[in-house]
């Protein structure tokens, strides 16, 4: 019965309502990026064109490129705790031998899929890069629906011979794609996607460095909402539109002097995801303290612009520019530059519990950072599964880490 | 941040982890390739540096690093297989354990471009490691190598393949030390007389594991069973694939090691994976499995479950027990061995 919550017909209405309530939306741009997610997920679930599905590390440029429609399990799920089905999904995963030692991300995808509330993909895409789960899980679905499984291999590496490996299973994966889905491989299509992602790359550069001033116009429990495109939107054209949305709104409240905070006290880094179920995190941070996330890793513009005329070549580089490949000294210099550039006082690392990659090494950060001054708080936790949530202890963590940013403000 | 070393330098010890690792490389440069397999036990210290929920397997590794415990190597052949080895080499380095970190990329497929690429990417390794530590490197050693290699390994593969046929037999853990000696070097192959006579009317197991650990095979044994074929990175996955003719040693090695019983990082040759278990199961009698999960290891947690699809298809009844590389739970362990046989036999 539960299934239906996905059919097209009510995600239209859905859409209709979001339409008539743009004032419950803090932000246009994030009242204009919900409407344009509907229509993504309603497009997958049409299926007038065909349904890829990708992880959240995939160019997907080139999926743009092709007109299919883009589908991220992993922003999927994220979606779905909202809409309440993280209990039943997950427990639809553990029956299927799905381990619980594994990212919720995954465990909730594979259970929203067991359990039909996934469209099905035509053709499944996955990097292998900085998390070793979502190749995993990604093939065995492709595997269970009996479709193509497309792995974009990538290198620790990022010197010309590795750009060269990635560029041509790029160029293999989209001549390979739209032949398994009967399209034309249309190189102009791919250029335009090219285009269209440099244009909001140019966007959100603009927005980071807005972000960068004194004080803050945006919280980071708002701006976190966006990060919805860093994951599933570069190539689409909505991209394009909301960054240019959220520019002005955050250029215009600037103007205006609508601070996110009446006194901003500190400002904080936040690394990895959050919770997307209803927790106290930001209250205590943002409403109760005016310590202000004013900027997320995940937002980070760790490539260049793309060459239209090297499409293939220019999105490997892309792939490989990530901060999280290779040494860790990579990561750590790029978070230090970020707290220098964002005037950062404190960094935040949610240690999302199955995620090897981004807390396995937090002891050398932790490291660095404590070099710099720059307080530093691991706080762990699960951004999908809520009974890993202890609140208590997370605001008794909480109010520690504000204290000393309180007291090293003193000295 | 600097641990303390290990104890003097062996001249001639190069560390490595992964079964997709080419030892010939390190051989025809001179060193002596040093599997760095700690034994079984806690990581209080490289929980330290480590969050909760990693690779144990990995943790001990770094544990006995630090606490000097490993031979001293003069580096790390190190092959980035998961978040977890990536994280080991990171500490390797920031902690400056002993020697550099070489870290070779090995595709997860098995195809043309994957084949260029490792290709390209071992001989440039050989050829910084030669030019770093001083050491000639001809292509002439370098197949030299290789062709002692493929005899040590092809004498290991028939081996393994009469015990798993029930032509042969010796205790499981002893084949594991034999593989481990035949990796590290020597040449000592089981003489026919270290063998006893072919157990019959006993149950006939597939062990599955990345680490499949060796009391878990005495377990086994102890409970009246046998293991025929451990499809593991220190059981079958060591074994050599099938490499044609090349021009050049660094592909006939990349096709080696890219074609060798597939590991489930190969995540873009789940089919290979399959058809590979298929055969083994067609081949060789089994009445049933133990897979041994290392606790956190996301390949192995997926593995799982294809493993467990393909022996369900055949009948064939599967235990999982999950390790931590402690060595603990053996009570427990053993426990549920035995009900899983009783379950076998009835
Ligand atoms: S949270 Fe970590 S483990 Fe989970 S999908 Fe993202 S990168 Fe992978
Ligand atoms: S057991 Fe798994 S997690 Fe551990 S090193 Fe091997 S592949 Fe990585």
């Amino acid at each position: 019965m539960r299934r239906k919550a996905f059919s097209p017909w009510v995600i239209n209405t859905v859409k209709h309502l979001v339409a008539l309530s743009s004032r419950a939306f803090p932000w246009r741009a994030t009242y204009l990026m919900v409407l344009k997610a509907l229509d993504q997920v309603a497009e997958a679930y049409l299926r007038r064109r065909p349904v890829v599905w990708h992880n959240v590390f995939f160019p997907t440029e080139i999926l743009y490129g092709l007109r299919v429609v883009p589908f991220a399990p992993e922003a999927a799920s994220a979606l779905a705790v909202g809409l309440g089905l993280a209990s039943e999904a997950l427990n639809a995963a553990s029956a299927h031998w799905v381990a619980t030692d594994i990212c919720s991300f995954h465990r909730l995808a594979a259970g929203l899929d067991l359990a039909g509330y996934f469209p099905t993909p035509d053709a499944v895409v996955c990097t292998s890069h900085l998390c070793d789960i979502a190749p995993q899980s990604l093939a065995w679905s492709a595997d269970r629906h009996g479709k193509p499984f497309y792995l974009l291999d990538v290198p620790q590496r990022a010197k010309a011979e590795d750009a060269t490996y990635v560029a041509r299973q790029l160029k293999y994966i989209f001549y390979s794609l739209a032949r398994d889905l009967g399209l034309s491989p249309d190189m102009e299509a791919l250029k335009a996607a090219i285009g269209r992602s440099n244009e909001a790359r140019r966007l959100l550069l603009e927005i980071n460095a807005d972000r960068q001033k004194l004080p803050a116009v945006i919280r980071g429990e708002e701006a976190h909402g966006f990060l919805y495109l860093m994951l599933t939107g570069w190539g689409a054209d909505f991209t394009e539109e909301v960054y240019r949305e959220l520019l002005e709104e955050l250029k215009t409240r600037r103007r205006e002097k609508k601070w996110a905070a009446s006194r901003e006290k500190f400002r904080l880094l936040w690394l990895h995801l959050r919770p997307y179920y209803p927790t106290e995190i930001f209250k205590i941070l943002e409403e109760e303290s005016g310590a202000i996330v004013v900027f997320e890793e995940m937002h980070h513009v760790y490539w260049e612009e793309l060459d239209l005329d090297r499409p293939f070549y220019s999105l490997a580089l892309k792939v490989l520019g990530h901060q999280g490949l290779s040494f860790m000294e990579r990561r750590i210099q790029t978070i230090l530059d970020m707290v220098r550039e964002f005037n950062a006082q404190g960094v935040i690392h949610f240690a999302h519990w199955g995620c090897r990659q981004s807390t396995a090494g937090i002891r050398l950060l932790q490291e660095a950072l404590r070099r710099e001054n720059t307080a530093f708080l691991n706080l762990d936790g699960d951004c999908i599964d809520r009974e890993k949530y202890a609140g208590g202890g997370v605001r008794t963590r909480l109010e520690a880490f504000l204290e000393l940013l309180a007291a090293s403000r003193l000295h | 941040m600097k641990a303390e070393q290990g104890t003097k330098r062996d001249e001639n010890l190069l560390g490595w982890f992964c079964s997709y690792t080419p030892l010939e490389i390190v051989r025809a440069l001179g060193f002596r390739p040093y599997r760095m397999l700690p034994p079984l036990g806690r990581a209080p210290r490289a929980d330290g540096f480590f969050a909760g929920n990693l690779c144990p397997y990995v943790k001990a590794c770094l544990e006995n690093a630090l606490e000097g415990r490993f031979p001293p190597v003069l580096g790390l052949l190190l092959v980035p297989s998961c978040s977890a080895m990536t994280h080991l080499a990171n500490l390797w380095r920031a902690l400056e354990l002993s020697g550099p970190v070489w870290v070779i990329d090995v595709p997860r497929s098995y195809n043309s471009l994957a084949v260029d690429y490792f290709s390209r990417r071992l001989e440039e390794v050989a050829l910084q490691m030669a030019s770093f530590y001083g050491r000639r490197l001809y292509k002439e050693d370098l197949w030299q190598a290789i062709e002692e290699e493929k005899q040590r390994k092809e004498r290991l593969k028939g081996f393994l393949e009469e015990r798993a046929a029930g032509n042969v037999f010796l205790r499981g853990a002893r084949v594991l030390e034999l593989l481990e000696e035949g990796i590290n070097g020597a040449n000592t192959f089981p003489d026919p007389g270290e063998g006893s006579a072919v157990p019959r009317d006993r149950l006939r197991l597939l062990l599955l594991g990345s680490i499949v650990p060796s009391y878990l095979l005495d377990m086994v044994e102890q409970a009246g069973a046998v293991s025929v074929v451990e499809d593991a990175c220190n059981g079958w996955r060591l074994l050599p694939g099938e490499a044609c003719g090349a021009d050049s040693p660094y592909t006939y090695l990349a096709h080696l090691y890219l074609s060798k019983p597939p590991c489930p990082r190969m995540v873009a040759d789940k089919g290979r994976r399959r058809r590979y278990l298929q055969d083994l199961l067609s081949r060789y009698r089994i009445d049933g499995a133990i897979y041994h999960v290392m606790k956190f290891c996301d390949a192995g947690l997926m593995d799982w479950i294809l493993v467990k699809e393909e022996l369900d298809l055949r009948g064939i009844p599967v235990l999982r027990v999950e390790g931590d590389y402690t060595g603990g739970g053996r009570g427990q362990w053993s426990t549920r061995v035995e009900a899983f046989l009783e379950r076998l036999r009835r």
